[in-house]
């Protein structure tokens, strides 16, 4: 009996993958387990394997097809086998899986080639309306968006290609703008390396980052609010729990709060929908973590759900996890507001970058002894701390704002608040 | 008629001048609405029309021609006695310079500018004087041109002394010419009376005719002028000329020897001066270089509004170089902010075969410091020229191996002087080797050579034997 192979779900968040390769050929013998295909989801490239055993009879989507999970795209079964009436292919057409290429949780469903263009273009995917299947976005979309090419003189192009500068950047002065060769000897000029410096070519992960912090700061109005927190009863508490075998990190305590005051303020749990901002239900908590190769976000999902102790567990492991670079992909995705601590590098404060498509970002600095004027006007030494929270302007103003982060400090000064 | 005036003055533009710089200035200054007036001592059309690129052009077609008649066998055409009457062909030349003037006039007057034909002074910065009549205008572009120069040589004022504006109102040809320079005018005039079969002389001061022109184009030229008879003398400096009573002779010191050259006559062409004397340029306090006057890349002179183009700014001096500073100063006159280049630059030399070079030369690309690869093709591979029976000459064309960019070509071919423009038109437009050789051209015609250089500067020549070039 023909078994039909179907688009797996690779991940909590996936809802199509895109095949790149199929390994087996019609006709090819195939036993269960053994690589079959590889696909890509909008995180990953992962190589599946046969989950039947026979000759591979049909590839019924080719590669580079997007294809949503649980639909057919392959029969597997005894060499000449009839498998047209098997229950099931009739679904191998066109069913809507999600409503929109732009999905509401912000992510976008573009074909690779469509990315690939809009990376080489530098054109915003998110803002090209897709013409695929259910609004797929597709290579054609982003052409139809892609300004025209730069107008350019043959010599001018190849000086560019030379030079390695991207020539739509380079201001043309030749006849209605044509870019002329001197314009990008110019342009080559101002930005050429010197030859002792290193040139490390953008790509992977740098790149993403690039990407998404001049994304982040160039679509948002971003605003910083910064506080002092008095950490004594941190401290004291932490050290209770301490001596109780309890192992919190102050970042635990900073996440807790942070988790808590999100759900109750949930105008800072958002993120900029098209013509609406969308207060997310669940608060899925980021934390930087630095590793070897670039700045990386684990999730805490429903962190407001967790206790202390809860919590201090999961961020511990993902931090380990992700230094170990062994993070499942939606483990980093589906964040809905972050927090980052240079503490540990004796940042006193700093102003972060928000991740977008998140309202806002808490940025957490060294916890120091410092004098203080207390209540009774005596000046005593106390554990102080900075926070420093970037939010959307777009989504929330400045008041609701500090009074998200005053809550923050609330919870930390009493964090019996936080039990 | 333009209706937008300055205040305060007559004139938005007076243009002195009415060569190919100034007249082209003034319908183009008029056609950016500015109210213009052209001021010319002589003729429209300056030198160039009146006396030297057309005229000369008719009298080496006239030569061409009876050249043409005289090797008509090899088409098997049979002629009977060949005769020549100068004195008609240099009426035919009158009669089309004529024609052409007639024409410059026409369109001046209707784009609305207004001729005075007088002889113009500047009086101030501001105001030119011509025929008793003050002139006022806010811009004011000078463009007085040049007049062939006469070294001071001993003899130099002898009787049957030319400069090329003589030899141009010539009736008769002489029997022979001693020839004083080897540039453009000077082989120009060694074309045209060695096709006549008169005996032609040429003392050139530098080691090569046709200083700044490719080597090989120059050498290839001189071997066929030699051929045909003119007799031409490089590194010779001339130290006088003599009258011997028949004629005159011209002696000359060529290394440590000294020799002599006898002609019924002798043309001087060994350059031409700027004509900025007399017309109060040092009054009203324009800067000089010597007897140019000095303009930035938007033809202006030190005082702003004063605009100079043409053979007094001593860049190029060449009608059509002239005619595009004019242009960009007109342009400027109307606030448009133009600059002119120099990088492109066309030039025709209209000996037998023709010349013609745009941009560096090989050995100035390589002078200057640029990596050079050069694609060369032989007119003998071309089958229009074949057919023509004017198989002589050679392409090159001079690029930058890793870019492609064109830097310049030199052609030495039938045609030359009409293909040229081509590769200028591709310069100018930052085209590469590669578009130029993937232009199809039409066959069969002489320009085919241009494409089959660029192959060949890929090393791609389908017409060329593979390891050799020619």
């Amino acid at each position: 009996m023909a078994e039909i192979i179907i688009m797996p779900k690779q991940g909590l968040q996936m809802t199509e993958g895109t095949i790149i390769r199929w390994l087996k050929q019609e006709g090819d013998a195939v036993k269960a387990g053994e690589p079959l295909f590889e696909m890509e989801t909008d995180k990953l490239t992962i190589t599946i394997d046969s989950t039947a055993e026979g000759s591979l009879l049909k590839i019924l989507r080719p590669a580079g097809e997007v294809v949503p999970i649980t639909l057919p795209i392959a029969v597997v079964g005894a060499p000449g086998e009839d498998w047209s009436a098997l229950p099931g292919l009739a679904a191998s057409g066109d069913e809507p899986v999600q409503p929109s290429a732009q999905a509401s949780d912000g992510r976008i469903f573009a074909s690779p080639r469509a990315r690939l263009r809009a990376e080489e273009k530098g054109i915003d995917i998110g803002a090209v309306a897709g013409t695929g299947p259910d609004g797929l976005i597709i290579e054609r979309d982003v052409l139809a968006v892609a300004p025209a090419a730069a107008k350019a003189s043959p010599l001018a192009r190849k000086v560019a290609e030379q030079a390695g500068i991207d020539i739509a950047a380079v201001t043309g002065s030749g006849p209605r703008g044509k870019i002329m060769a001197n314009d990008v000897r110019t342009a080559a000029a101002s930005t050429a390396p010197d030859e002792e410096d290193t040139v490390i070519p953008l790509k992977g992960m740098r790149k993403v980052i690039a990407q998404r912090m001049k994304q982040s700061l160039a679509d948002m109005a971003q605003a910083n609010h910064r506080m002092t927190v008095d950490m004594s009863e941190i401290v004291r508490l932490r050290e209770q729990l301490k001596a109780l075998s309890v192992k919190v990190s102050y970042n635990d305590f900073v996440l807790r709060a942070t988790a808590k005051a999100l759900s109750e303020h949930r105008n800072m749990n958002a993120s900029m929908g098209d013509d609406c901002i969308i207060l997310k239900n669940a608060v899925n908590l980021g934390m930087a973590v630095a590793a070897d190769n670039g700045l990386v976000v684990p999730v805490i999902k429903n962190a407001d759900r967790l206790s202390l102790t809860e919590l201090a567990a999961k961020s511990s492991e993902l931090a380990g996890r992700t230094k170990e670079n062994r993070l499942q992909p939606d483990e980093m995705t589906g964040g809905t507001f972050t927090v980052t601590n240079l503490g540990m590098y004796e940042v006193d404060s700093f102003t972060a970058v928000i991740n977008p498509p998140e309202a806002g970002i808490l940025a957490v600095g060294k916890m120091r002894k410092m004098p203080v004027v207390l209540p009774d006007d005596s000046i005593g030494v106390r554990p102080l701390m900075q926070l420093s929270l970037t939010y959307d302007h777009r989504i929330i103003d400045g008041a609701p704002a500090a009074a998200f982060l005053l809550r923050i400090r609330t919870l930390l000064e009493n964090p019996a608040l936080l039990m | 008629m333009a209706d937008h005036i300055a205040p305060g003055f007559d004139y938005d533009v007076a243009v002195l001048g009415g060569g190919p710089g100034g007249y082209e200035a003034a319908i183009r200054c008029a056609q950016y609405s500015l109210k213009t007036v052209l001021i010319e001592a002589r003729e429209l059309g300056g030198t160039c029309l009146n006396r030297g690129c057309i005229p000369t052009k008719a009298l080496l077609h006239g030569a061409e021609v009876y050249s043409g008649i005289l090797s008509a066998s090899a088409f098997g055409i049979t002629v009977g006695e060949c005769s020549m009457d100068f004195e008609k062909l240099s009426a035919f030349k009158d009669k089309q310079v004529e024609k052409l003037r007639r024409g410059i006039a026409a369109l001046e007057k209707a784009h609305g500018v207004e001729v005075v034909n007088a002889f113009g002074r500047l009086t101030d910065a501001n105001t030119i004087e011509a025929a008793g009549r003050r002139i006022t205008a806010a811009n004011i572009i000078l463009a007085t041109g040049s007049a062939p120069s006469l070294p001071p040589i001993p003899g130099i004022d002898a009787a049957g002394v030319m400069t090329s504006d003589d030899a141009l109102a010539m009736r008769e040809l002489p029997d022979s010419v001693v020839i004083i320079g080897g540039g453009v005018i000077g082989m120009e005039f060694a074309t045209l009376f060695s096709a006549f079969g008169r005996k032609v002389t040429v003392l050139e001061m530098m080691p090569a005719i046709l200083p700044g022109v490719d080597a090989d184009i120059t050498s290839s030229l001189n071997q066929t002028l030699t051929q045909r008879g003119v007799r031409i003398v490089t590194g010779a400096r001339v130290d006088s000329i003599g009258n011997t009573g028949g004629g005159l002779c011209v002696a000359y010191t060529l290394g440590h020897e000294q020799d002599s050259a006898s002609a019924d006559c002798c043309l001087v062409s060994v350059g031409r001066r700027a004509q900025t004397a007399g017309i109060g340029l040092e009054e009203t306090g324009v800067d000089m270089d010597r007897s140019f006057v000095r303009t930035d890349d938007h033809m202006r002179t030190n005082i702003g509004h004063i605009y100079a183009i043409g053979d007094i700014t001593g860049k190029v001096q060449l009608a059509h170089v002239a005619s595009a500073q004019g242009l960009i100063a007109a342009a400027n006159c109307a606030g448009r902010d133009e600059i002119m280049r120099y990088d492109v630059i066309p030039t025709c030399i209209y000996t037998d075969p023709e010349i013609a070079c745009v941009g560096l030369t090989e050995e100035k690309a390589r002078a200057a410091g640029k990596n050079v690869k050069t694609g060369m093709f032989n007119v003998a591979g071309n089958g229009r020229a074949l057919a023509m029976n004017a198989a002589q000459g050679f392409i090159k064309l001079v690029t930058e191996p890793s870019t492609g960019e064109i830097l310049g070509a030199q052609i030495l071919a039938p045609h030359a002087t009409d293909m040229i423009a081509e590769i200028a038109a591709v310069m100018r437009c930052e085209g590469t080797v590669e578009e130029l050789a993937a232009t199809i051209h039409p066959h069969p015609t002489v320009s085919e050579i241009i494409m089959e250089a660029a192959h060949d500067a890929q090393g791609l020549c389908c017409h060329a034997v593979p390891p050799k070039r020619f």
